[in-house]
């Protein structure tokens, strides 16, 4: 079953950094655990989530 | 899943599993098509379900079972027949058409 | 068309050649005129139609000692198809079947629409969708595309097993039972670093869609696992797996923006989802006959033919008029005149002279098919499901 450490979940804090996209510029910000949220590129303060990796399944009806 | 269930002398309500009214009329048509049949007719107790209710009353020379069972048989003749004659049809189409 | 016990055949007195096409039935069947009118057409009135029930049981008319009883040699017999018009660029047939009950030909409807199994994209999988359509529109959207793909090739999905409950089979989809089709779309723009102006779309067609013959590249979030590539058959080295048209718009993108996902197409009928459904659609109609009761002739037979003036080009006008009398033109009268017909029927001056009927046997078939399978095969395959509901049923009724 899942659980933490498998390759296939990333459960564990991602104290890499996530990439956030700007809502202005649309640049990819890496944002850090601790980081100030701005966008380094314009200054923009509202950042996007960008989608799941994982794969999704939908029945076509 | 055929059963059936004897009311009167030669009358029988048969109840077809998984059919619908494809069936249900296309039976009663041939049934009522036989002298030996002196009532037939099908209903559907509830849209939700494929269920058809098909009561068969003849004049004694055959049994109901034996009807249904003939027209069964005969529908399947006809559509033998039937498909048969589209396909010399179809293709006497074809062959004048390229002409 | 049933028989009289002991019928002459001619009616006395008129020459065969003079005779229409009812006089002819009458002739053979014996009933008298009025009867035989009521049991073979449905009368078109101004306000509503009458006689439009068919009489189909065998002890109809018994009181005039008619038989209209049906044997399967007597149905061969009176059946008759005439094809009218094949287009194989719109994937449509139309043709006359004559002979038949409205239930026969009811069912052939009904199956075409709702029974005959084909193969549509039923699973999709997005590995990523950056587009403005969300992802279940994408995949309804995707289920609605026409596969051009042999069913009879495929099996289908078997129905959940009573010990799993309600779960399919886990490791049973494979090369027999899907097709696996992948899209991927990119709108290359200005990168996502800098603004993008103006509008510049890239457009995701179905010629997008490409077939994977050796089955679903991510197996295991899909669970699909093909043993043998789909393409060392041989039927599909002939057609390979495609979408019937190349130029439905899936989706539009704009700079930057990606679909990327595989799409699992199983085997199914209309009954379930209407995308499997392999006519767009099929439908009949009873042939129409326009007929004279009384002798139309001289200045009335002209005013008859004015009154069909205006038509819309192609469209011939139902009457003719041949050594000063007016008769109706050989052949049913076209679509686009039975209107006029009907209201003609109605006028005062005209309702003793001028009726539309319907032939309650003959009906004109049209299958438009999605161009899945060709409109003649369809035709077959509706036939043949309904040859093996009966003998299913005469089989199940013997052994019990």
């Amino acid at each position: 079953m899942n659980g933490p450490g498998t390759a296939t979940n990333q459960v564990t804090a991602p104290g890499e950094g996530v990439f956030y996209v700007c809502g202005e510029c649309g640049w990819e910000n890496k944002i850090k655990p601790g980081d100030t949220i701005q966008c380094r590129e314009c200054g923009y303060r509202i950042l996007y989530k960008k989608r799941t990796r994982r794969v999704v399944q939908y029945e076509a009806r | 899943m055929v059963t059936s269930a004897e009311e009167a002398d030669n009358t029988v309500t048969f109840l077809l599993q998984d059919e619908d009214h494809t069936m249900g009329a296309s039976l009663v048509d041939v049934l009522n098509r036989s002298s030996n049949v002196v009532f037939a007719g099908y209903t559907i107790p509830h849209p939700s379900e494929r269920k058809v209710q098909l009561c068969v009353q003849t004049n004694g020379e055959v049994s109901p079972k034996d009807a249904v069972l003939a027209a069964a048989e005969t529908l399947a003749k006809m559509c033998d027949s039937t498909k048969k004659l589209f396909r010399s049809r179809f293709e006497e189409f074809g062959n004048t058409m390229q002409e | 068309m049933g028989k009289r016990k002991g019928s002459k055949g001619e009616k006395d007195g008129a020459p065969p050649s003079a005779m229409s096409q009812l006089d002819r039935d009458f002739a053979v069947s014996g009933l008298p005129d009025y009867l035989e009118a009521q049991r073979t057409r449905v009368f078109c009135g101004s306000e509503s139609n009458t006689s439009a029930k068919y009489f189909g049981s065998a002890h109809t008319y018994s009181t005039k000692g008619f038989d209209n009883s049906q044997t399967w040699k007597e149905f061969e017999r009176g059946l008759d198809i005439r094809i009218r018009r094949v287009d194989e660029a719109d994937n449509t047939m139309e043709f006359d079947l004559v002979g038949v009950s409205p239930s026969f030909a009811n069912a052939l409807r009904r199956i075409l629409i709702s029974e005959v199994p084909t193969m549509a994209i039923e699973h999709v999988f997005f590995l990523n969708n950056t587009s403005t359509i969300p992802d279940e529109i994408l995949a309804h959207r995707l289920g609605l595309i026409p596969i051009a793909a042999d069913p009879t090739l495929f099996k289908s999905r078997s129905p959940p097993s009573q010990e799993s409950g309600n779960e399919h089979q886990e490791d049973d989809r494979d090369q027999r039972n899907t097709i696996v089709l992948r899209l991927q779309a990119r709108c290359s723009g200005r990168n996502p670093g800098g603004k993008h102006e103006g509008n510049e779309y890239g457009k995701v067609k179905s010629k997008d869609l490409k077939w994977l013959p050796g089955g679903s590249e991510i197996p295991e979030e899909t669970g699909v696992r093909f043993t043998v590539s789909q393409d060392t058959l041989e039927e599909f080295e002939r057609a390979p797996v495609r979408p019937v048209h190349d130029d439905i718009l899936i989706a539009k993108l704009s700079s930057g923006q990606e679909i990327e996902l595989e799409a699992h197409c199983t085997k199914g009928t209309g009954a379930e989802h209407a995308k499997w459904s392999p006519v767009a659609t099929a439908w009949y109609r009873l042939c129409p006959e326009v007929v004279l009761l009384r002798e139309v002739k001289g200045e009335k037979a002209e005013e008859l033919l004015a009154k069909f003036e205006g038509l819309p080009k192609g469209v011939e006008c139902p009457f003719e008029v041949v050594g000063g009398v007016a008769r109706p033109r050989e052949g049913p009268p076209d679509l686009m005149c039975l209107e006029r017909i009907r209201a003609l029927s109605g006028e005062e001056e005209w309702k003793d002279y001028v009726q539309l009927r319907k032939i309650k046997d003959h009906f004109i078939f049209t299958v438009e098919s999605s161009g899945v399978l060709p409109p003649q095969d369809l035709l077959c395959t509706a036939i043949d499901i309904l040859a093996s509901k009966a003998g299913g049923l005469a089989a199940k009724l013997a052994e019990a």
